[in-house]
């Protein structure tokens, strides 16, 4: 065994680079067993730490960003009558978008709330044996963020995360019903005018108007959601 | 005839423009996914995530042309990220007390179904920040220790000790055996 490499140097230094392989490390390696076997749980660790830090990046961000820094850095290079009809076309463009993006209909936006909840980044968020959130400043700072803010706080909350849902920030919350998890979306930036009923693949639930945004309660289990409508619209508010 | 002298060359510029266009289209595609994944872990918040990556690359369109080597552009755009994550806490420390910031996802779940996946995020979340972001832009985004002490403006030594302890309290949170020294002669 190499005598000027210790044992507990080769941990401290594998600890803290598991690939290192100088060849006093490599030696001692070569000839202690015990070592060798840190050395494979080191790279094993690292090799699940590696899969586990590459979580999801959302679909298409490299092609926004692309497109954003074009457009707001290329402007310098247009003609100025081409950038005026540009800002025209894009106004009206806006406009129109923007009305269509906050009063969706009905049935666009059920399938979109659907849609979330479903989507496999969401999916664990309803796993019945989830824990409770004791940490209620945390759930408020998460309403916070989503620009939204609830009286007197949301019990037996198992789920709290700022998403983006038709992109912009909402609050999605997953509460402990009576019969299995209940998912709450405040929408700052939807409208709905009436109460929108939820029906699509296998959940269920309503959206319910609230002031200029809206409230989605939506649930896969056989937990009503009609007391919480109420509860949810009275003590609901918008903060941005 | 016409004096064409002083006229811009637009087609001189149009090829810079291009180029530049051209360039900061490589970078985006080659840096965003690992970037994000750097902003996640550092921030916790998928949509503060995103805005970190855009605004970090809006920043580096405009001076691009002051990176010289392709090579040191994961760097440069990493140190880009943090500046920016940390004006955002400084914003959010003048506007939102600090035990109320949403920065810590207690779910971990950040996508996949994997049980062990899910474990391993959960003891990631579990680590503090000092020990987390040396250890994510080490096996993150492929960084020397050399290199994460000049970003943290740490010592090497003290990056050293960091990932040690890191990869300690993951094992422990993770549930395998001992301590790192334990069998050690």
């Amino acid at each position: 065994m190499n005598a000027s490499v210790t044992c507990l140097d080769v941990r401290r230094i594998l600890g803290a680079e598991p690939q290192r392989r100088d060849a006093g490390i490599a030696e001692h390696l070569n000839d202690c067993p015990g070592c060798a076997n840190f050395a494979r749980d080191m790279l094993a660790l690292d090799t699940r730490l590696e899969a586990a830090f590459k979580v999801p990046v959302p679909e298409g961000l490299e092609a926004r960003i692309v497109l954003d820094g074009s457009l707001k850095n290329n402007r310098r290079a247009w003609r100025p009558w081409l950038a005026a009809a540009a800002s025209i076309a894009m106004v009206a463009l806006l406009t129109s978008f923007a009305w269509h993006h906050s009063h969706p209909s009905d049935a666009t936006i059920a399938a979109a709330v659907v849609k979330h909840i479903e989507n496999p980044e969401e999916i664990e968020a309803i796993a019945p044996d989830r824990a409770l959130i004791h940490d209620a400043a945390y759930v408020q700072g998460v309403m916070q963020t989503a620009g939204a803010a609830m009286q007197g706080g949301l019990d037996d909350v198992t789920y709290a995360q700022v998403c983006l849902f038709r992109g912009e920030r909402v609050a999605h919350l997953v509460v402990h019903g009576a019969n299995g998890p209940v998912t709450i979306l405040l929408l700052r930036h939807t409208h709905v005018d009436k109460t929108v009923p939820v029906d699509e693949h296998g959940f269920h639930g309503v959206i319910i108007p609230a002031g200029e945004g809206s409230i989605a309660i939506v649930t896969n289990t056989t937990t009503p959601v009609q007391p919480m409508e109420q509860e949810l619209s009275s003590k609901v508010e918008w903060t941005l | 005839m016409s004096d064409t002298r002083n006229k811009p060359e637009s087609g001189t510029v149009s090829a810079s423009m291009g180029t530049h266009q051209h360039r900061f289209e490589m970078l985006a595609r080659a840096q965003v996914p690992g970037l994000y994944r750097y902003a996640y872990w550092l921030c916790r918040d998928r949509a503060l995530a995103e805005d970190l990556v855009q605004e970090t690359l809006l920043r580096a369109w405009k001076s691009l042309d002051s990176l010289r080597e392709e090579a040191a552009a994961r760097r440069w755009l990493i140190t880009i990220l943090r500046n920016e994550f940390m004006r955002e806490l400084s914003k959010r420390r003048n506007t939102v007390p600090i035990d109320e910031m949403p920065l810590v996802d207690h779910s971990a779940n950040v996508g996949g179904s994997d049980t062990d996946m899910f474990d391993v995020r959960r003891a990631l979340a579990k680590l503090t920040p000092e020990y987390r972001e040396p250890l994510a832009l080490q096996v993150l985004m492929g960084c020397t220790t050399q290199e994460i002490a000049e970003m943290l403006e740490l010592t090497q030594g003290t990056v050293l000790t960091r990932l040690h302890r890191a990869r300690n309290q993951l094992r422990e949170h993770m549930g395998l055996t001992g301590a790192m020294e334990e069998g050690a002669a």
